[in-house]
């Protein structure tokens, strides 16, 4: 967590699913009086895995990128916001870039593709001011890393568009794994795409996010939900922001990244206290749906236990019935003439004949006392062979 | 923390041409291991199989085999249920026929990209993976006077087949993933220069494959790109 500068409250976290081997960059957060800049950058792992040697140790050229792409950030002097993607940012990451490239010496090698990239990553960053009236944020992006607006009136707002083939909207890319249209890297052309937005001055949260963040939830309401809720029970904007880690970190397969900027400072409690009736809406329209889901996982676990049951209760009716239903198929020979039956006066004489020859008993249960036990009716108790 | 279930498909095209004869039981080993090796790459990233299918697409040369002997395809074997079966198929390949080079390869591409591959999951991947150590015939050759039992579906030109590839008619342009183990001759380099997610690990069949590079080919089929 970085700590709060002067002006507005910034707040960062930064998560690795392996330790030493995430591929989301550490966030970059600052801000002066009236204005700052929140960026996150993740590495495309399946772009860029192809590891090369730095220093003692080798990492992905995917971690090698999202970092440099922070650093160029970090390091540039953020003037006004500018109309359109600010004036050198492209050209200062190209370069950035191949310059890194070249110092590397990744050469061609022997694969050749156009899904992997050299140092490929994404970059979603968050440039604003704000004055008495309203605050002004300068969405910059390359990639599906995300810039949201969260206010009170209108809760939680994608500012950025996910440059993905699909072109889908937010609950489509929930369940679809759609490849990447544009990333920064040093291998081929990319754009960073721009968009400026204006909210009126009040409390508001500014945030940019990589997907670890955001892309395991049920639904685009449900990360909303996730800020609100850890919001409600935090303290403070620092307890705020560990639980927001906290309940990240409880869905996410991936590695996380969040910064997020909280322009003009409000006080803890007059800014919980702004979102509470969205809160209360917020939870009620999710908990609507969670019920709902619930009930879903629930009979579905229902259906496959009771699957379960029924195979099991088929299998062992087949392993006991099969015991006489298939005796003549054990005990006789295909092809073989049938076994003469005997006259039935024979069997109601009371003389009780000897009979030399060799008999064998069907198997039957105990309790049927003779009687079939699925269908009630008498069954042979004794045959010749 | 939680993952997401993904069902794959794979299909993978082997020349068994008599050239092949001394990489092919190689070709067979990674044939048999591709599976399980992507399997457990996807496992690392909390990526989960529920539906793990295989194919197999076999081919030589309709300009110079019997039509049989040409093209031979196997049904889905789903894993690990119908392992044995798919053991049993691989291990009937045998390296032979085939002439000189080049082969009818493109066709028996063109095979894979028509199989009958799964839907219904969100959360998907079609994977073809060819290992060859030749060129590939136009498909323009002998427009008009193709041999006895070429494909009447053949796709007519390169063109057309960068179609069937580019195109949503068989293909899932977010699932599909192809890697292609054979040298810098027609038509990989194409396929490579031009197709989208695409790779070519450049060698006879995937010979002195490192590491480093099949790793990197296992990451852009399981990872997003």
């Amino acid at each position: 967590m970085t700590p709060t500068e002067p002006g507005d409250v910034l707040l960062a976290f930064w998560t690795e699913k392996r330790e030493g081997r995430g591929e989301d960059a550490q966030p970059v957060a600052a801000a002066g009086p009236n204005g700052g800049v929140i960026a996150v950058c993740d590495g495309m792992g399946g772009a860029g895995s192809a590891r090369v040697q730095v220093g003692d140790g080798e990492v992905s050229q995917a971690r090698l990128a999202a970092r440099l792409a922070a650093q160029i950030i970090a390091a540039r002097s953020w003037g006004p916001i500018e109309d359109g993607t600010p004036e050198g940012l492209g050209d200062q990451l190209r370069s950035g870039f191949q310059q890194r490239a070249a110092e590397l010496d990744l050469g061609s090698g022997r694969l050749r593709s156009r899904m992997l990239r050299t140092l490929p990553t994404t970059l979603a960053l968050g440039h604003y001011e704000h004055d008495e009236d309203r605050v002004r944020l300068q969405a910059l992006w390359a990639g599906d890393s995300r810039v949201y607006v969260l206010a009170p009136a209108t809760g939680l707002q994608q500012v950025t568009e996910d440059d993905l083939r699909s072109r889908g909207d937010a609950m489509a890319n929930l369940s679809e794994d759609s490849p990447l249209s544009n990333m920064v890297s040093a291998s081929a052309a990319f754009t960073v795409n721009s968009r400026w937005v204006e909210v009126p001055a009040g409390p508001c949260v500014l945030l940019a996010a990589t997907d670890g963040c955001f892309g395991y939830v049920r639904t685009p309401l449900h990360f909303e939900s996730l800020l609100l809720r850890a919001m409600a029970e935090a303290k403070s904007y620092e307890e705020w922001c560990e639980a927001v880690k906290s309940a990240v970190l409880d869905i996410t397969g991936d590695d996380a990244s969040m910064a997020i900027a909280v322009p003009g400072s409000p006080p803890w409690e007059e800014f919980r206290a702004a979102f509470g009736t969205r809160a209360r809406e917020v939870a009620e329209r999710v908990g609507l749906y969670d019920r709902e889901y619930e009930e879903l996982l629930a009979a579905r676990a229902h259906l496959s236990a009771q699957e379960g049951r029924v195979g099991q209760i088929r299998m062992d009716l087949w392993d006991e019935y099969k015991e006489t239903y298939e005796f003549w198929i054990r005990e006789t020979e295909a092809g073989s003439p049938p076994a003469p039956v005997k006259p039935a006066a024979a069997v109601e004489s009371t003389e009780i004949p000897v009979d030399e020859s060799p008999t064998r008993m069907l198997p039957v249960s105990p309790a049927a006392a003779g009687m079939c036990e699925h269908c009630g009716r008498p069954v042979a108790k004794a045959v010749e062979a | 923390m939680q993952g997401f279930t993904y069902s794959v498909d794979l299909v993978l095209v082997v020349d068994a041409t008599g050239s092949m004869s001394g990489i092919i039981e190689r070709v067979k080993a990674s044939a048999l291991s591709f599976q399980s090796d992507l399997q457990a790459m996807m496992k690392e990233k909390n990526k989960f199989i529920d539906q793990l299918r295989v194919r197999l697409v076999v081919y030589r040369d309709f300009y110079a085999d019997a039509p049989e002997d040409s093209l031979r395809t196997s049904p889905f074997y789903t894993l690990p249920d119908e392992t044995e079966a798919f053991a049993a198929f691989v291990g009937e390949i045998k390296a032979n026929g085939g002439g000189d080079e080049p082969e009818t390869a493109l066709e028996a591409l063109a095979s894979a990209m028509r199989s009958p591959w799964a839907s219904g999951a969100a959360r998907r991947r079609q994977v073809i993976v060819v290992w060859t150590d030749a060129s590939a015939h136009p498909l323009e050759k002998d427009s008009g006077r193709k041999p006895s039992g070429y494909p009447e579906d053949a796709p007519a030109s390169f063109d057309a087949l960068t179609d069937l590839w580019e195109g949503q008619e068989c293909m899932d342009q977010y699932a599909k993933r192809m890697v292609v183990f054979a040298p810098d001759a027609y038509a990989w380099t194409d396929i490579a220069n031009h197709w989208e997610n695409t790779a070519h690990y450049v060698s006879k069949a995937g010979a002195g494959l490192a590491d480093r590079d099949y790793k990197s080919i296992l990451d852009g089929i399981s990872e997003s790109i």
